[in-house]
């Protein structure tokens, strides 16, 4: 099973074959939880988090486009929309996002295509994160990941609005050029 | 590169990231609608938006968990269907109760209903409220929308899966007459767009979605009183 592709396992947990909902829980749910525990520090929300995040896989499997990313990456997204939108519930404090900087990309049990692509991804992310000056990288993990506008990110870091934009700005603007790089080395 | 597309490029980080909002946002999806350039360089953005969640650590779930979602999909399943049923029929009766006088109105109940959306109208000077599924060509479900005619007129829109992943035109069709309403950018198999219009809503005969090629991928016939 582990070598079936990961979007054969995403159409197989639509058309509700439950040998197929077993083998893609089963490969994302450490992913998915992590994510949500990253964001939530709380393992009661973060499982209904992650709960949540297979139900709305299984029914807007028809909406994943294969041209616009892995499906590690598209159910990520869903869990961290999710994750945000309990965030702003609970009104909670983000953790600190240093934490975030020490983090590890690809995981062992990752499907075939996604450990080409994504894993690739993750890894000069990841570096491209590393080399980030710290005010840029608490800003973009800010956003990312706890959903945080320029606005609220200037106030949590007591900056000008206009300062808050042009940190996520160069910050993305380096993550993106490390993925171009990658791209141009591959030829594409 | 033009004036627009360097606007636009100011706010993509943001936009990728999904984080803008309001006018910025409103302003960057009519730009992109018409901007291949400007699309690519979104979808660049988005990548490596979505691959730093890949960054976060993994973590076990509890025990059970996996037994869990399984009995919930199954749970769901029946539900789900019957949720859609439920919410298509409480559309409909609003759209007869707000229809008017003309509406036979059988109980109480009823009665009390019509006179209160009779009072939601009032509002804002308010004609008329409608509500209609959006389908595909295949007649699968992929949304619905609300339109209100008043002082101001608006739209609300709500996309969702089979429709894929994009940027979408919201046009209206007022007596043969193609009318843009707004932009709608669907992301992770969801997307709404809601604002006010100058177009007559109370004659639109029918919204469509259309894509960047020009593509009719949604369509709805409103019904007027």
């Amino acid at each position: 099973m582990w070598s079936v592709s990961d979007e054969a396992l995403l159409a197989g947990l639509a058309s509700g074959e439950s040998d197929a909902a077993v083998a893609f829980i089963r490969r994302f749910q450490r992913r998915v939880f992590g994510l949500a525990m990253t964001i939530l520090s709380d393992t009661a929300a973060a499982e209904d988090v992650a709960q949540e995040t297979f139900a709305r896989a299984w029914r807007h499997a028809g909406a994943f486009d294969p041209r616009r990313g892995p499906v590690a990456t598209w159910l990520l997204a869903i869990a961290r929309n999710l994750a945000i939108d309990t965030l702003r519930l609970r009104r909670a404090d983000p953790v600190d996002p240093e934490i975030l900087v020490s983090m590890q990309g690809t995981a062992p049990d990752a499907g075939p295509e996604e450990r080409a692509l994504a894993g690739d991804d993750a890894h000069r992310l990841h570096d491209a994160m590393a080399t980030l000056p710290a005010d840029q990288r608490r800003a973009l993990v800010l956003a990312a990941f706890y959903g945080k506008t320029a606005r609220e990110i200037g106030e949590s870091e007591n900056i000008p609005l206009g300062t808050a934009k042009t940190r996520i700005r160069s910050a993305m603007m380096k993550l993106r050029a490390s993925l171009q790089v990658e791209d141009d080395e591959r030829g594409m | 590169m033009n004036e627009a597309c360097e606007a636009t490029r100011e706010l993509l980080p943001e936009l990728a990231l999904g984080i803008l909002g309001g006018e910025d946002r409103a302003r960057a999806l009519d730009h992109l609608t018409a901007c291949a350039d400007c699309s690519s360089e979104l979808a660049a953005l988005s990548r490596a938006a979505d691959g730093l969640l890949t960054l976060a650590p993994q973590h076990e779930p509890p025990a059970g968990f996996e037994d869990r979602v399984l009995a919930r999909l199954r749970r769901e399943r029946p539900r789900h269907r019957a949720r859609r049923i439920t919410t298509f029929a409480a559309a409909a009766a609003l759209i007869a109760i707000v229809a008017g006088g003309s509406v036979w109105v059988g109980t109480a109940h009823d009665r009390k209903l019509a006179s209160y959306y009779q009072g939601v109208l009032g509002i804002a000077h308010g004609t008329e409220f409608a509500a209609a599924k959006l389908e595909t060509a295949d007649g699968i479900s992929g949304g619905e929308i609300f339109t209100y005619t008043g002082r101001p007129s608006w739209v609300f829109i709500v996309v969702r899966a089979p429709v894929s992943d994009g940027i979408y035109q919201i046009m209206g069709l007022d007596h043969g007459l193609n009318v843009r309403l707004g932009v709608v950018r669907v992301t992770h198999g969801n997307g709404d767009w809601g604002g006010t219009t100058t177009a007559r809503m109370s004659s639109m005969s029918k919204i469509v979605v259309v894509d960047q090629n020009g593509q009719q991928v949604l369509h709805a016939t409103v019904h007027h009183e």
